[in-house]
């Protein structure tokens, strides 16, 4: 990897900016596919979410990019990228899924959601749950997934 | 030439152990997902619109949503009298192959162990390590002639898939070095995330199966996942944290593991989950102390840690007057008022079995392997004037091996527990696991049962001992377990 020349540099640049961005946006749609089946009371905004992709995507994307190209160090190599972005979608998804099952538990003990005066308080817990998680770990997850790939770049003593 | 062959052929067993594991994630997914399909209503769309109807009307319906009813009240006949919960365990003929996968990989491994086995006959086997295994295979080969007298090969043959970890448990050294522990690790670990998405699912869709007859004003009161029984869940993803947390050398994937299968098991309401769980945390925040402190500090933090324990077990037992009292919390979280119903509650069964008249062969050697079990329960039709299938693993042992094979397995996990400083606690938490259901029978505890039977009696290991735990080191250097094929790689 090591004398890779400019042009390389670019195009490693320019796949992981493009991963960030599909892994973030996948992210979102597994989280629609997740909760449309709580789409009752108060429907979920697919506009919504795809707005979170865009958000979060741009900024993995730049993250990413930077963390795989910039630098004195060799750049990653594209599966390592890859595999960086498939760890984005991953961590996300089973975030977002575990804050929505946590959801459904303080629901059901009445530590949470007792004056919504919904007929599904605990669909509609894990749902705010759920995307509240995606919402408030994509920054720091996005961070430390392109610190990760940044590390991994360094020559090893 | 002869190390370069070696070499090579150990870094095929590499390969072939990844293989396992992607077999094993598959088979896993692959037995629950009909099942799971069904509860959620993507496959038998008919069925699972007119169970739901059930609870679309007055006074259920406040507690389901309403909007989701209405286009189930327009079906033609209301006449549903509740929950057929034998549809929904009712496979196709072209689901059989997907759940028979799971005995197709435990065949196939152990068939390979085998030609793997006779392969190295030249290797010194570490025959005085092999003792504690040979009562439990002893008692095996008597139920298996049990069964053969009184019920001929036909049903034997057929009762057998669920009892391949026992003769596993020998040859499954191979598996015990560290990096491939981890590989398999990883696959568990993959496995228990894989179930978040699915359960999340089954939370909002799945229907209100009244598992163990607790009544539920939920849609989906208790939850299964890609199982199929909850407590399958908890228990599976309790000894799952438990296989990673002991052989996995990624110390980082310990505590999001932990958080992810406190999540499934309080959704599955598994009580023996629950309280392996809680086990499992208090064990590995005293590992870490232990690692840490100096020995006189260590005391004052173990001491500290059970005088918090217990006053937050007070207040918690503190009743009514408690800020959030368990008696409260318990049927809350659980679904019944005792934490310790669950893991201690099949006892008394195991006790009139012992203490019930009966002939002195059928008490030591039980009356063999279509006795007993889920897969022996299914093969003759689940008709209980056959056999009725038991719901814990001691009751399990009892009915297919008779007390010698009770002894036997627990003297085996008793001697594990001794001589594997580094697993006690998967030990410590399978034994209770193991007093709650048949866990052998649930896809791929027996395998992973087997490997750390190998692993703790130091069948793959070239030492002397059992191989080291994560961060076990010998003389401040990490030590590594190998099989005879890596030495001879590195000698070559």
């Amino acid at each position: 990897m090591r004398g890779r020349r400019g042009s390389d540099r670019w195009a490693i640049a320019v796949v992981a900016a493009a991963l960030g961005v599909a892994a973030a946006w996948l992210a979102a749609l597994a989280l629609v596919l997740l909760l449309a089946p709580i789409n009752l009371d108060q429907p979920i905004s697919v506009a919504d979410l795809g707005d979170w992709a865009w958000r979060w995507g741009r900024l993995l994307a730049v993250l990413l990019a930077a963390a795989a190209s910039l630098g004195p160090a060799p750049v990653a190599a594209p599966a390592l990228v890859a595999r960086q972005a498939g760890w984005a979608l991953v961590v996300l998804v089973a975030l977002a899924s575990v804050a929505g099952l946590l959801a459904v538990v303080a629901v059901r003990l009445h530590l949470w959601g007792r004056d919504w005066g919904l007929p599904s308080p605990s669909g509609y817990g894990a749902r705010l749950a759920a995307v509240g998680a995606a919402e408030v770990l994509g920054l720091p997850l996005a961070w430390l997934l392109a610190l990760g790939l940044w590390r991994r770049r360094q020559p090893r003593p | 030439m002869k190390g370069f062959w070696i070499g090579k052929r150990t870094c095929g067993l590499d390969r072939a152990v990844r293989v396992l594991a992607v077999a094993l994630v598959l088979a896993s997914l692959l037995n629950g997902l009909p099942f799971w399909m069904r509860r959620v209503g993507l496959i038998d769309r008919t069925a699972y619109a007119q169970e739901l109807a059930t609870y679309c009307r007055t006074p259920r319906q406040s507690w389901w949503l309403p909007r989701s009813c209405e286009p189930y009240r327009r079906l033609p006949n209301q006449r549903y009298e509740g929950i057929d919960s034998n549809r929904l365990y009712q496979f196709s003929p072209l689901e059989t192959p997907l759940k028979g996968f799971k005995y197709g990989v435990m065949a196939g491994l152990l068939l390979g162990s085998i030609v793997l086995a006779l392969s190295r006959w030249s290797t010194p086997m570490p025959w005085r390590r092999l003792l504690p295994v040979v009562p439990l295979l002893v008692s095996l080969l008597v139920s298996v002639a049990i069964s053969l007298q009184a019920d001929g090969l036909e049903l034997t043959l057929r009762c057998l898939p669920a009892l391949l970890w026992i003769p596993l448990i020998p040859l499954a050294g191979w598996l015990t070095p560290p990096r491939r522990l981890q590989v398999l690790a990883d696959a568990l670990a993959v496995l228990v995330v894989l179930q978040l998405p699915f359960v999340l699912l089954e939370t909002m869709r799945g229907l209100p199966m009244r598992f163990g007859g607790l009544p539920s004003p939920w849609l989906a009161g208790r939850l299964a996942g890609l199982l199929t029984l909850p407590n399958s869940l908890g228990v599976l993803v309790l000894v799952a944290a438990a296989f990673c947390t002991s052989v996995s050398q990624r110390r980082w994937q310990r505590w999001p593991l932990l958080l992810a299968s406190l999540a499934l098991v309080l959704v599955a309401r598994s009580g023996t989950g629950l309280v392996g769980l809680g086990v499992l945390m208090v064990g590995l925040v005293g590992e870490t102390l232990g690692h840490r402190l100096s020995p006189r500090r260590r005391r004052m933090a173990v001491a500290a840690l059970v005088a918090g324990a217990l006053t937050v077990a007070g207040v918690l037992m503190a009743g009514p007057r408690g800020p959030r009292a368990l008696p409260q919390v318990l049927p809350k979280v659980l679904g019944r008022p005792s934490l310790f119903h669950s893991p201690l509650g099949r006892l008394k069964n195991v006790g009139d079995w012992i203490t019930q008249p009966m002939p002195r062969q059928e008490r030591l050697w039980g009356y063999g392997v279509t006795a007993g079990g889920s897969l022996a329960a299914a093969v003759q039709g689940n008709d209980p004037a056959h056999v009725e299938a038991t719901d814990a693993l001691p009751l399990l042992l009892l009915a297919q091996g008779g007390l010698v094979a009770l002894a036997s397995f627990y003297g085996l996990v008793l001697w594990c527990l001794i001589r594997d400083q580094g697993s006690r606690l998967f030990w410590a938490v399978l034994v209770l696991a193991s007093l709650t259901m048949n866990i052998t029978e649930v896809f791929p505890l027996g395998l992973v049962l087997a490997v750390m039977a190998a692993r703790s009696l130091g069948l793959g290991s070239g030492g002397d001992g059992p191989g080291p735990g994560p961060g076990k080191t010998s003389g401040g250097h990490q030590v590594e377990s190998l099989d005879p094929g890596d030495i001879n790689a590195k000698r070559g």
